[in-house]
């Protein structure tokens, strides 16, 4: 064999060696052909994954935090637990007004006190600001955090957005229509019915299953939220009269001489004033008596006039009443009119009663026919 | 000039012949090792891939779920379940509310619950799965 035909031979063999050395390495994994997008996978799997998992996390705890915050906020009537209405409580739940002094929550104040409270609580490991509630919205910025693995670093922000499916904004219309109640019931006096016909529906006791509004004039309610069941608002009105009350069901008794006028007795009224009428015309006008009977033509002969009974000259012996004279017989306060000093006597008369509390005038309800 | 003689020339050809045939089962098993590498190295890239998804749809679906059903998960609860999960036709299923047919709801097709006693996949009236105490 010439030195070119040694070489050549010698170089087959070469590779056949090599090739052998990388059979064995293959076979032992110390040589592989790598996975195609491990690295790419890994990063995912390892960092981007379970930052999700973290984030999902993150949203479940707040979900759960945002209506927690919602029912805590509702059973304490909107104010921080553990604060009090500047309007007092009555069996620990806080009065929203205290006659005419207002004391209703302000719940974006609310709100930004106790959300930092909670999520402070529930996810002491991140921390949050700029937290808001907008609509159904719960949202709050959190810091940047990162996870480092074999396949790299990844940074996430700890942010979260959650629908709670629930919005605070529910407290304005609970406001507003406590503000409306409060103008049609805080002086009447038969303050259960009233209350039972000017309420909403769901606006319930503070058992918030029943409608039991007859002890006294701070009454406590649980209204359930429209949208979250779990949300109950538990809050009181205090209907004290903040001037006279208006008089409900007069009632006129006629007799051959005189006329009974009846009305439910009045103990926050300083006295009573019986109106008479002849001109029919004002039989189904309601508001200031001095308005209504501005109205009686002057010139046909249409007579009105009033009498005050104080309380402190009222009757309290029944079995006999005499004419112009007030009686207080059981509930019931009975103004005697002799019809001999009516403008007619024998005409139609219709009636109203009022009462009177530190100089000011209740307003006429209705008329009562004779 | 240099001539050839017979005997060097046929030694030649046989050298070439020896390096064509050599060369020739060299590239085939080269060819063969290489080959079955790069398809185990897809396998298991795809295998990764598929891995991925689910976990991911299956992080999905846990979101779904503390939405509708505020349901709060623990991170050890959302391991869990992304581990638990499993897949159906094509999709991921990692509760009860990811069955879209009464039969695969009510039978718990993929068995999401079998190592969780106490619990079943029930069908509501408005055609939705949900997860229920077990009636057995």
């Amino acid at each position: 064999m010439n030195k070119k035909g040694s070489l050549m031979h010698w170089t087959i063999f070469g590779i056949m060696v090599a090739l052998g050395v990388f059979l064995f390495f293959s076979k032992t994994g110390q040589v592989d052909v790598g996975v195609k997008g491990e690295w790419s996978t890994d990063f995912l799997v390892n960092n981007v994954l379970v930052a999700e998992k973290e984030s999902l996390y993150v949203d479940s705890v707040a979900i759960k935090t945002g209506r927690e915050i919602a029912q805590e906020l509702a059973e304490n009537s909107g104010f921080p637990p553990g604060k009090s209405s500047d309007c007092a409580t009555i069996n620990s739940i806080n009065l929203w007004n205290k006659e005419n002094k207002k004391c209703f929550p302000v719940i974006k104040e609310s709100l930004n006190e106790h959300g930092q409270k909670k999520l402070t609580e529930k996810i002491p490991q991140n921390s949050y600001f700029n937290i808001e509630f907008k609509d159904t919205f719960f949202l709050a910025d959190g810091d940047e955090k990162d996870i480092i693995t074999p396949a790299g670093k990844y940074y996430y922000q700890t942010d979260f957005i959650v629908d709670l499916g629930y919005s605070f904004q529910e407290y304005d219309s609970l406001i507003s229509t406590a503000i409306n109640l409060l103008a049609t019931c805080q002086n009447v006096n038969d303050l259960s019915t009233c209350l039972t016909s000017n309420k909403l529906l769901n606006w319930k006791d503070t058992s918030c299953n029943t409608e039991n509004f007859f002890a006294g004039r701070e009454i406590g309610f649980c209204v359930i939220s429209t949208s979250l069941n779990s949300v109950k608002y538990k809050f009181a009105l205090d209907f004290t009269p903040t001037g006279a009350l208006s008089v409900d069901n007069t009632q006129v008794q006629t007799q051959t001489d005189r006329y009974e006028i009846s009305v439910a007795k009045d103990d926050t009224a300083d006295s009573y004033k019986v109106y008479y009428t002849d001109y029919l015309a004002l039989a189904s006008q309601t508001g200031k008596a001095i308005d209504i009977f501005a109205q009686v033509p002057t010139n046909l002969l249409y007579s009105h006039s009033s009498w005050i009974i104080n309380k402190a000259d009222l009757n309290t012996d029944c079995t006999t009443k005499e004419i112009a004279q007030g009686y207080l017989c059981e509930d019931k306060m009975i103004y005697v009119v002799g019809k001999s000093s009516l403008s007619q006597e024998y005409g139609s008369y219709i009636f109203a009663v009022t009462t009177l509390k530190s100089g000011t005038e209740s307003d006429i309800q209705s008329f009562i026919s004779s | 000039m240099k001539r050839f003689n017979k005997r060097g020339m046929l030694d030649d050809l046989f050298d070439f012949l020896f390096t064509i045939t050599a060369a020739f089962f060299l590239l085939i098993f080269l060819g063969a090792i290489l080959n079955g590498g790069v398809n185990e190295s897809n396998e298991q890239a795809v295998t990764k891939v598929a891995e991925f998804r689910q976990t991911e749809s299956a992080v999905n679906n846990l979101r779904i779920q503390i939405y509708q059903q505020d349901n709060f998960l623990s991170i050890e609860e959302i391991d869990d379940q992304v581990a638990g999960s499993k897949v159906l036709a094509g999709r991921v299923i990692t509760g009860c509310s990811d069955y879209i047919t009464k039969t695969d709801c009510t039978g718990d097709a993929v068995r999401i619950y079998t190592n969780t006693p106490g619990f079943s996949c029930d069908w509501d009236d408005d055609g939705e799965c949900y997860t229920a105490p077990s009636i057995t």
